[in-house]
């Protein structure tokens, strides 16, 4: 009888021992560092969705086409490139048969023909 | 508990203002949460650089779950604790288990529960003797006495029943006071 409240005893005195130990440790809890509180700051501030517009909504997403567009240079390069290829598809369906209208004389296109008569010109008055 | 509801509207509304760009939502969510990740991770690691790996970790994970945070969810606060508990078991997996003679004694042999409390190092000596414990006790009773939580609130960080909660608080309690006190008989009580 005396053991068992002894033993009693001793587990109290154990949990108010306990007790005062967590105590101590809730009181001095492990402090966050400066350095490491502001690099987690600009953590949250690199992972932030884009800032609301006025009135709290948030600026909608841009639309594919528009993301096309601003990928190509704006809406001028969209224009040359579409022409580019109307061009393209143009030439395709005519089809090769009516290039010789460029050089109708002879099947060759003449790059630099005032150059030629030049030289000839040149030889002759020798 | 309306102080509670206040509290988890005001976590929500916080997160909301992140989700929407708000300007000082990010410091101001760091000054909230951060301490909480990190003051978990610290005292279930006992390591200040990797206590900060993981803290970092769990709020890069909350900044990311702020946009689709929905009211209904859990108290942002478990859902960090959680997220937090569960980084922490996984570095304590990966770490080396010790051989037990190799552990170092959590107390002198020859000292009283009154010294070990006067001992300037008890704070040291308590990390080191819940180092001992179990993981699950480990994090049960950190988040019981230490964080000062309640039974039903540790259930739903650990996802397990408040019953368990309390089984695993009472047998860490029970191994931490063995560990910290070491021999009962070197306890200085008298047997009278």
């Amino acid at each position: 009888m005396l053991w068992g409240m002894k033993m009693t005893r001793r587990n109290t005195e154990d949990d108010d021992a306990l007790e005062q130990i967590f105590a101590n440790a809730r009181a001095t809890p492990p402090a966050v560092g400066s350095g490491f509180h502001a690099r987690i700051v600009a953590l949250g501030l690199a992972t932030q969705p884009p800032q609301a517009m006025a009135g709290g909504r948030v600026a909608p997403p841009l639309s594919f086409w528009r993301e096309a567009a601003i990928a190509i240079g704006g809406w001028w390069g969209a224009g040359g490139l579409t022409s580019a290829m109307a061009l393209g598809v143009a030439i395709g369906l005519t089809g090769t048969v009516e290039l010789p209208i460029v050089a109708p004389n002879d099947g060759f296109l003449d790059l630099m023909p005032a150059v030629d008569g030049l030289f000839a010109d040149s030889a002759e008055e020798k | 508990m309306a102080f509670d509801a206040e509290k988890i509207g005001a976590d929500v509304r916080l997160l909301a203002g992140y989700a929407a760009g708000a300007p000082e939502a990010a410091r101001q969510l760091t000054n909230r949460f951060l301490p909480l990740a990190y003051r978990l991770a610290a005292r279930i690691l006992a390591d200040r650089a990797e206590a900060e790996d993981v803290a970092q970790e769990a709020m890069l994970r909350l900044f990311r779950a702020a946009p689709g945070w929905q009211p209904g969810q859990a108290q942002v606060s478990t859902w960090l604790y959680r997220v937090t508990a569960n980084l922490c078991t996984d570095r304590l997996r990966k770490r080396r288990v010790l051989p037990l003679d190799d552990v170092p004694e959590m107390a002198d042999g020859q000292r009283s529960v009154a010294e070990v409390l006067m001992a300037a190092d008890r704070q040291a000596a308590l990390e080191r003797a819940l180092g001992h414990l179990p993981e699950r006790q480990r994090l049960a009773v950190v988040l019981r006495h230490l964080e000062g939580l309640a039974n039903p609130e540790i259930a739903r960080i650990m996802e397990i029943g408040t019953e368990a909660v309390e089984s695993l608080v009472a047998r860490g309690k029970r191994n931490l006071k063995e560990a910290l006190i070491g021999q009962r008989d070197a306890l200085g009580y008298e047997d009278d």
